[in-house]
């Protein structure tokens, strides 16, 4: 077994005696969880909206009395784009390029009503999915573990009783 | 003021010409010529001659300052020399410091161990990591062996003592079968008793062959158990002192001559 496998099996079991790291972890996962439970409720209540205002612009559209099919590209359509299965586990655009897309002759607009245009910019940062926890929180945990572990050798006096037994830094690096 | 008479020179050069005796051909665990090293512009040693043979314990005693833990660092290879030749074992630290810290053990003056673990998990992990995979058995006869009581094993090392810390130190030095011990102030905070414990296991070590050298303050506990002891001033070897033979030293003396930059 390589040093620096060995230093990751023995920061594996570190983790796992101290309170905080197991706290950490427990957090993380439950909060995954809640995301999930969020993000498939946010999606399905999206999805039934958007469904209804399609049924309404179809109806608007199917009512209008006879027309010449010209007249009719003229008063054009409403397209409510519904959500992909996979958005509820990140939504991906869909807030920032709109879901909403009126179709009319002779001009090519585009969609309109973006979640982005009522929030700031930070509005990735407010959306509670699972992927917001595994690609942003989950990062930065990681980052802290392996840092404090590092950190931790030094401060603890380990660092050079480990290098005294001819592990090298980039080993002790990679194990962290 | 140490002294710089006849009596000084003549111990010198007696050492010296013992040791440089082409006809001897002695082979060093620890050897430094002519060292000069420090860190930055500041320059911490300078010109130092140390060579510590197998199955010898050499005691290096000095002011602070004086340059005891850089000479550690040197072996080490934490420390490269600005001129000189460093070997341990006859690896360069710094060319080849996995070879040469496979060659040693050291043990710091506060033994930091992973508060985590256990006696016999510390060595065990320690062991593993200098490539050397041994049974919790045999671990636990090297931990009987330094002194360490059964019960304590399987204890975590967060709450032993100082002198506790050194038995486990003491058990994975022997364990590593290394030929070269590095001390930083092996004695400083241990009780009279348990200073005589921790010497008692640097002879079961000297008889093994390996060669020791401590850094000290404690020209007592080095009287009692170095087979030299070595003075440095200012990061120069000021004077060599042998235990036997005719230039046996004199602990009254040397107490005399050093007491007050050592204590």
């Amino acid at each position: 077994m390589s040093a620096a496998t060995r230093i990751a099996r023995e920061e594996w079991r570190y983790l796992l005696r101290d309170r905080a790291a197991v706290l950490s972890l427990l957090l993380l996962t439950v909060l995954t969880l809640l995301a999930a439970f969020n993000a498939y409720e946010h999606q399905h209540n999206v999805n039934a909206e958007r469904a209804h205002y399609q049924a309404e612009a179809n109806h608007a559209f199917e009512s209008q009395p006879d027309r010449h099919p010209h007249r009719m590209v003229h008063f054009g359509h409403f397209l409510f784009r519904p959500l992909n299965p996979l958005a509820a586990f990140d939504p991906g655009i869909d807030g920032f390029t709109g879901n909403t897309l009126f179709l009319e002759g002779h001009r090519q607009n585009s969609a309109n009503f973006g979640d982005v245009r009522q929030h700031s910019l930070l509005l990735r940062f407010g959306q509670m999915t699972p992927a917001f926890v595994l690609q942003v929180l989950a990062p930065l945990l990681l980052v802290f573990f392996g840092h404090a572990g590092v950190a931790r050798e030094r401060e603890s006096g380990t660092l050079r009783t480990l290098l005294a037994q001819g592990v090298r830094s980039r080993e002790l690096v990679m194990g962290k | 003021m140490p002294s710089t008479g006849a009596r000084t020179m003549e111990k010198r050069l007696s050492n010296d010409s013992r040791q440089n005796d082409p006809s001897r051909e002695e082979q060093y665990v620890l050897e430094a010529r002519s060292v000069t090293a420090g860190y930055g512009t500041k320059t911490i040693l300078r010109d130092l001659d140390l060579r510590i043979r197998p199955g010898e314990i050499y005691a290096l005693l000095g002011a602070n300052g004086a340059g005891k833990t850089t000479t550690l660092s040197l072996f080490l290879g934490f420390l490269a020399p600005g001129r000189g030749e460093v070997r341990v074992d006859g690896c360069d630290p710094v060319a080849q410091p996995g070879q040469a810290r496979q060659r040693l053990a050291y043990i710091p003056e506060n033994v930091a161990l992973y508060e985590h673990l256990t006696a016999r998990e510390n060595v065990a992990y320690l062991l593993d990591l200098a490539g050397q995979a041994e049974n919790g058995a045999a671990i636990g006869t090297a931990l009987a062996g330094a002194g360490l009581d059964a019960a304590a094993h399987d204890r975590r090392v967060s709450g032993f003592s100082k002198g506790m810390r050194q038995k486990v130190a003491i058990a994975l030095a022997s364990m590593r079968k290394v030929p070269a011990l590095l001390l930083d102030e092996p004695t400083s905070g241990l009780d009279p008793q348990a200073t005589v414990e921790f010497n008692r296991l640097l002879d079961l070590l000297r008889a093994q062959g390996t060669g020791i050298l401590m850094v000290t303050h404690d020209l007592l506990s080095a009287a009692d158990v170095a087979d030299r002891i070595g003075f440095l001033d200012a990061g120069s070897l000021r004077e060599e002192v042998a235990a036997s033979g005719a230039d046996r030293f004199d602990v009254r003396a040397l107490h005399r001559r050093y007491g007050g930059q050592i204590a």
